[in-house]
């Protein structure tokens, strides 16, 4: 009975944030200097096509009705039609998600791996020198922006060191055999995934030492080691689990953060993702691409926190009793 | 007072972020005097020749001098920073401290507005907003507030809950204190340790999401932001002039950690239970 009241009230909430997102925008629409129906349509939108938007999304109806026929589009999955791309703006951004998804998928898997890692050497011997080396520079990549760092690799390894290609996701003649694909993808991802790694590693690697040290302090780690268990296996196993639970939390917080990561890390290395789509769309003015992308990150936002949701619930009962 | 001031300046965190931090604000204050040139404009110079005794960090290829830009760039990053973590801190008190201090339908209500506001994906918004009103900074500064403040709240909310049951909250209810009062004058005072380092980080946040707007081209292009530069050094820096590239990110990391120093500094001296020592 709690869990399913738990995941109830976590679905209506990733609903309303949907909601709320579809009417900033709509409020933004409404409020931009300049005609809704041009911003609605993309400025590359001739008279005739203008006035089919203008029909459509009802402009010349009072404000409340204009608002429900937005609302109705979304749930309908309508987000509206790119003309640059000559297609609907839900087709293009699906197009590119896959993209979006493997180098913001691998970045996230190898910055928790790498950051536990790193968090767990710093923590076996705190104040010592290996702690003091990680932990500052820990500390300096958590200021360094993404895109600093990118730039930062592709100084270093495309230009003084010409190791790696300056952006693009696979060298041309690759995509013939699947093996030579999948090689050339990876080759072109090692940067732009470093790049976004970074500050994430940062903040695993600190929360995993600070929980540890907290962690390493307790009781039953004490009781632990007076029953004879290894320095090693507490660490990993006994102190570990309870060190891992903020970082679950942090990582679902920083959801958010890993748009602004993706937007700026694609841009940098040509990704072909959603993050270069959506500058592509600020450039020709492809107003509703532009909408469709904010609309898009926040429903992927909203359902990537409702599975972390879920696993929370189901992990620590807690949680559940406290929603 | 003077106690106060002691135990900050013996915090070695607030030392290390003051030091960090104060050739920023020296630059910022007298960018007037100490920048030789028009940063936004053409100084007659070779573009992207290398530091020189009259370009001492080189020029970009439009032949600004980057050092000028720098000066000012501190400036925009300062504004950006302060700006929008006081706005942010703001909205937070009057968000946070009701949610707290009168629980109920009414803290239910703001924290679930809260919740709703921190899953934006803010960084797409922000670049919505600047596609569809144009880019300014102040534009930039406030969305960032808009967008940051729940944070704050979410940390005074809870430390408000921790305390309205404590004895001297509950003399002051006895002592017939208005509630308006109450959270003003006793409660918030007792917060601040908790806060500062968050605000300080929202600060250095801030700084970073604005270099980030103007490197992707969309900041404001009547201000010279440090993203502005590296925006230039990106494409620059595919002929080799690491120039452009080397001195903003310099900058900004000795911004965002002097900011996160200071933040854990105050922290410190703040905390009752850790300055007794």
């Amino acid at each position: 009975m709690g869990l399913y009241r738990y995941l109830v009230k976590r679905v209506v909430f990733s609903f309303a944030i949907v909601m709320l997102t579809a009417f900033i925008s709509f409020l933004l629409i409404k409020e931009a200097p300049g005609d809704p129906a041009v911003l609605l349509g993309g400025e590359g939108a001739t008279p005739q096509y203008l006035d089919v938007i203008r029909q459509e999304y009802g402009l010349n109806l009072p404000l409340t009705q204009q608002l429900l026929i937005y609302f109705e589009h979304l749930l309908t999955g309508n987000l509206g039609y790119s003309i640059t791309y000559g297609q609907p703006v839900v087709t293009v951004i699906m197009e590119r998600l896959p993209n979006t998804l493997l180098l913001v998928g691998t970045a996230f898997v190898f910055s928790i791996i790498l950051g536990v890692i790193l968090g767990m050497l710093a923590a076996a011997k705190p104040y010592s020198i290996r702690d003091r080396i990680i932990s500052s520079l820990s500390l300096i990549l958590y200021s360094t922006p993404v895109f600093v760092t990118g730039l930062i690799l592709i100084y270093v390894f495309v230009i003084k060191v010409h190791l790696f290609p300056p952006g693009g996701m696979f060298s041309i003649g690759s995509q013939t055999n699947l093996l030579a694909l999948s090689a050339s993808i990876a080759y072109h991802m090692v940067l732009p995934v470093l790049a976004l790694s970074t500050f994430f590693l940062a903040t695993y690697t600190l929360l995993t030492r600070s929980g540890l040290i907290e962690a390493l302090n307790m009781n039953y780690v004490t009781m632990a080691r007076a029953k004879g268990v290894s320095e090693r296996r507490t660490l990993t196993v006994h102190a570990l689990r309870n060190a891992l639970l903020p970082i679950v939390t942090v990582a679902g917080v920083q959801l958010g953060l890993i748009v602004t990561g993706a937007v700026l890390t694609e841009n940098i290395f040509s990704w072909p993702g959603i993050g270069t789509l959506l500058i592509q769309a600020v450039e020709y003015r492809d107003f509703p691409l532009v909408t469709g992308i904010f609309i898009f990150t926040a429903i992927s936002v909203a359902i990537a926190n409702l599975a972390a949701d879920i696993v929370y619930g189901i992990v620590d009962p807690r949680i559940r009793s406290e929603a | 007072m003077p106690s106060i001031l002691n135990k900050v300046v013996k915090q070695k965190s607030f030392v290390i972020g003051a030091v960090l931090l104060s050739p920023i604000f020296f630059m910022a204050i007298f960018a007037n005097f100490i920048a030789p040139f028009n940063p936004l404009l053409y100084t007659g110079a070779k573009p992207l020749s290398p530091p020189s005794f009259s370009h001492i960090m080189g020029t970009d290829q439009t032949g600004g001098d980057i050092f000028s830009q720098v000066v000012y760039g501190a400036r925009v990053a300062l504004y950006v920073g302060i700006g929008s973590a006081a706005l942010a801190l703001a909205i937070a008190i009057v968000v946070g401290l009701p949610a707290g201090y009168f629980g109920g339908i009414i803290g239910e209500v703001l924290m679930r507005f809260t919740d709703l506001v921190i899953s934006i994906p803010s960084f797409v918004l922000i670049i919505m907003v600047v596609v569809l009103f144009g880019s300014s900074i102040n534009t930039i500064l406030l969305i960032i507030a808009l967008v940051s403040w729940p944070i704050l709240a979410r940390i005074i909310r809870a430390e408000v809950l921790s305390l309205k049951e404590r004895e001297f909250i509950l003399a002051a209810k006895a002592g017939g204190i208005s509630g308006f009062n109450i959270m003003f004058d006793e409660i918030l005072p007792n917060v601040w340790f908790r806060l500062t380092p968050a605000v300080t980080l929202q600060a250095g946040l801030a700084i970073i999401i604005e270099a980030g707007i103007s490197f992707l081209g969309l900041g404001d292009p009547n201000s010279s932001s440090w993203g502005r530069i590296l925006m230039f050094a990106y494409q620059a820096v595919f002929s080799g002039a690491w120039w452009g590239l080397l001195f903003p990110t310099l900058l900004i990391i000795i911004t965002v950690v002097g900011f996160n120093q200071i933040g854990d500094g105050l922290a410190k001296a703040f905390n009752p239970r850790t300055t007794q020592v």
